[in-house]
């Protein structure tokens, strides 16, 4: 019952079979643009450079797009094109060398096109060295910056200078952290012996300052971070019904409380209002 | 049913020029914030049809109904998803937590970043992104978390307990010169519940409970019209092409990295259990975005509204890798939902990078880019909803023997000829499948008396399988306008009674 110009079609269609080698242009657009351009660095190197490394070497290329390696440091991997199969994968090896020829190699960026001064106070939560991957990075007015970690709710490095440069992280997808653009102050190294807390979040006052709410064993914590002149006062609000013992460091020296030798013990009512200060070289 | 009969003026079959797709639906370019990397984790539209949208350094601005931009929080850690809550509120989900933002002073800037729920480990491993939040018909929210991958180890430092499962221990697994990355499985869990599904009832407050098992980098997540829960995946180790799960609660999806995290687990190293032990457990994912002739890597689902005519209610995906979106149409199949999937939008003019999709109030869909220095873009583009649609596919329909393909309007039968093959992928710990156990289905198709429903008779339909249903390029309405999409992919789950 099929009406027989229906049949005849059929043969015409022209569906290229997956051995038969397609398009070169068609392929590279499909399946390589979006990593590579002709005459620039993006994702991938340009469509010059491999022409360089491959225009005498078809068998080599090959063998890359079937099972890429790793081997420019900081560039994603590349998926492996072992799908298009190899005479799909000559027909755009073709093209990319055609499609290069004569072009000239433009810089690829370096530079973080979106690169600003931070406007102090500014939260920017980023990874960031040596802390937990919950980091809060915060320019204060002035010259300092800290970093609180919302995953032992520590404040855990102080630094002075200008905030961070988060262009490694922000070009990428992850795999690097925000770097300190000052010199370290005052840094906490991990503790593991500490008992877990729970963040809250954090609220901006009307200057952008932001205090952080947290909990540990049963306290509800809120502390505000501020320079006081060149050094760095932490203002404390904690909620508690027991005794809160807090362990603190030589440079610091806190405004209430019995301190024996880095213990510092406040009574509930003590706990309620009360500042540490860090001393800053 | 009436062979052919009816085809009155068959105009000269020619392919649809190349741009058809972005002549019937015009493109456009949003202006973006000034002075923003404007790659997009997250857009909503409001109540008030304003467009909030999540940029990629956690700036969130809102786009007022003139066209500009209002900052209303910043600083955020790698927002990937936006929701509204109430009058002055958004909630997001960001790498470390899912955090309420609220503007409680009336400034129109949020005061007040709270964090909703913080419960799920972080290794510091670059590819434990997290997803959503999507809010179901239950008042609940669903998040989704992304497993690491072994393109890096963990930090010194991580949130969250460490789980010893796995062939290479802490020290092995940090980053830096002793990282052992063949130890490490493609992708990882190794700290609470990357590669699950969570959901946070009574709107994010919690408590949070785990809700299924088994992905492995799922960008996409959603409700569909009828409230289930979309979750799609990327191809890679455990995705043969990527998938479309509908999901329900205490499933197993399919990347067995996250079993760890079942309540209970007691079977060891999931990576090592045999594959019948997992393919058991897995439960079936109801489309399949097609590697390369579809979606590489599958984004946000969105659901077309009434503007779409006969696309209501469907859903549409964004597309990384591609210029393109993909739509699906299910149905439901003795208890399963399954359905077909179709290239959408297939046009140069869309560029790639489509990642976060939303409709406004009056139906024009907006997609929002990102690259995150894979394959992608920036900025933001809209498709407004077409006075009238293109002759399209508007579903498949399975029958106990063979396919329906309904049109959205009379096709002229003489050009359709329609090309029928089945094939799948294998499930195994290799990155990718190719498609395998590939043949060739003939049918014999009769088309109905109005035009719009073309019969493929088959003698088997085979669960498991994708039966690809592809008509000529030059294939058209009555009319004589081009299909567009002419081609559609129905993951058969389960057989029609
Ligand atoms: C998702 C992004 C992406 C896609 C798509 C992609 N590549 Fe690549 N390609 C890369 C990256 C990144 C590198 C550099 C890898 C490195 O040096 O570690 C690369 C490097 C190369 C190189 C240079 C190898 C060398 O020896 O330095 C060749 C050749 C190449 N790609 C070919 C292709 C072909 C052919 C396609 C399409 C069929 C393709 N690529 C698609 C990302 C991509």
């Amino acid at each position: 019952m099929l009406p027989l110009r229906w049949i005849l079609c059929l043969s015409a269609l022209g569906f290229a079979l997956p051995s038969q080698a397609q398009d070169g242009k068609l392929l590279y657009e499909q399946n390589c643009a979006a990593c590579h351009l002709p005459d620039q660095m993006v994702v991938g190197p340009s469509l010059i450079e491999i022409t360089k490394l491959y225009q005498k070497k078809p068998k080599e290329f090959l063998q890359w797009a079937n099972k890429p390696q790793k081997k420019r440091p900081g560039v994603i991997d590349m998926p492996s094109m072992a799908h298009l199969g190899d005479a799909n994968l000559l027909a755009i090896r073709d093209y990319m060398i055609k499609a290069s020829a004569g072009l000239k190699e433009k810089p690829a960026v370096t530079k973080d096109p979106f690169e600003r001064v931070a406007r102090r106070p500014e939260v920017q939560r980023i990874f960031m060295p040596d802390v937990g991957p919950a980091a809060i990075a915060v320019a204060l007015p002035g010259d300092l910056s800290y970093c609180f970690d919302a995953g032992d709710c520590r404040l855990r490095t102080i630094w002075r200078g200008d905030f961070i440069n988060g262009w490694l992280y922000w070009k990428s997808n992850g795999k690097a952290t925000g770097v300190i653009m000052g010199k370290v102050l005052w840094h906490l190294p991990e503790d593991t012996t500490l008992p877990a807390a729970k963040f809250h979040g954090y609220e901006l006052n009307d200057a952008g300052i932001p205090t952080f709410s947290y909990e540990r064993q049963g306290a509800q914590f809120e502390e505000t971070i501020e320079p006081a002149g060149k050094n760095l006062v932490r203002r404390f609000k904690v909620t508690t019904a027991q005794p809160l013992v807090l362990t603190i460091d030589n440079d610091t020296q806190a405004s209430a409380g019995t301190r024996q030798g880095n213990k510092l013990t406040l009574t509930p009512e003590q706990a309620k209002s009360f500042t540490l200060t860090v001393t800053l070289s | 049913m009436i062979l052919f009969a009816l085809t009155l003026f068959a105009a000269a079959p020619k392919a649809a020029p190349a741009d058809a797709w972005a002549e019937a639906m015009p493109i456009t370019k949003v202006e973006t914030p000034a002075k923003v990397d404007d790659q997009v984790g997250g857009m909503t539209f409001l109540d008030d049809g304003r467009l909030a949208v999540a940029f990629h350094r956690g700036e969130v601005f809102i786009r007022e109904k003139d066209g500009t931009w209002n900052q209303f929080a910043e600083g955020l850690h790698e927002p990937l998803g936006i929701i509204q809550d109430g009058k002055n509120a958004l909630i997001v989900m960001q790498r470390p937590e899912l955090t309420r933002l609220e503007d409680t002073t009336g400034k129109g800037k949020a005061n007040v970043y709270r964090t909703l729920w913080d419960g799920f480990g972080m290794s510091g491993n670059y590819h434990e992104f997290a997803f959503g939040p999507a809010r179901g018909p239950d008042g609940a929210l669903y998040v989704a978390l992304n497993l690491a991958s072994a393109g890096d180890g963990v930090f010194k430092e991580i949130r969250g307990t460490w789980s010893e499962i796995g062939k290479a221990n802490r020290e092995q697994m940090t980053a830096g010169k002793g990282f052992k990355g063949a130890l490490a499985g493609r992708m990882y869990s190794r700290v609470p519940y990357r590669g699950c599904v969570m959901r946070i009832p009574n709107d994010g407050k919690g408590p949070a409970e785990l809700y299924a098992t088994g992905f492995r980098s799922p960008d996409g997540i959603g409700f569909d019209a009828d409230g289930r829960l979309m979750v799609n995946d990327n191809q890679g180790d455990w995705r043969g092409s990527s998938p479309l799960h509908f999901v329900t609660k205490g499933s197993f999806n399919g990347h067995p990295a996250s079993l760890v995290w079942t309540p209970g687990w007691n079977q060891g190293d999931p990576l090592e259990l045999p594959i019948e032990t997992l393919e058991k457990m897995r439960s079936q994912p109801g489309g399949i975005f097609i590697h390369v002739d579809l979606s590489n890597s599958p984004t946000q689902p969105a659901v077309f509204p009434a503007q779409w005519g006969p696309l209501a209610k469907q859903v549409v995906f964004g597309e990384m890798n591609v210029a393109r979106l993909v739509r699906f149409a299910g149905e439901e199949v003795q208890g399963v939902y399954q359905g077909a999937m179709f290239p959408f939008l297939d046009t140069k003019e869309l560029r790639n990078g489509n990642h976060r999709l939303a409709f406004s109030p009056e139906g024009a869909l907006l997609v929002g880019k990102t690259h995150l220095s894979w394959a992608g873009n920036n900025g933001i583009v809209q498709i407004n909803a077409p006075q009238k649609l293109p002759l399209l596919i508007e579903r498949v329909h399975l029958l106990k023997q063979g396919f329906e393909v309904h049109f959205t309007e009379p096709v002229n039968g003489d050009t359709l000829q329609p090309i029928v093959k089945r094939f799948r992928y294998k499930y195994h710990a290799i990155y990718g499948s190719p498609k395998i156990d590939t043949d060739d289905l003939p049918t014999t198709p009769s088309l109905s008396a109005d035009g719009r429903t073309l019969t493929l008779p088959l003698t088997e339909i085979r669960e498991g399988f994708i039966h690809e249903i592809r008509f000529a390029k030059t294939a058209c309405g009555q009319d004589g306008r081009p299909l567009l999409g002419p081609v559609a992919y129905y993951q058969v789950v389960k057989q029609a009674p």
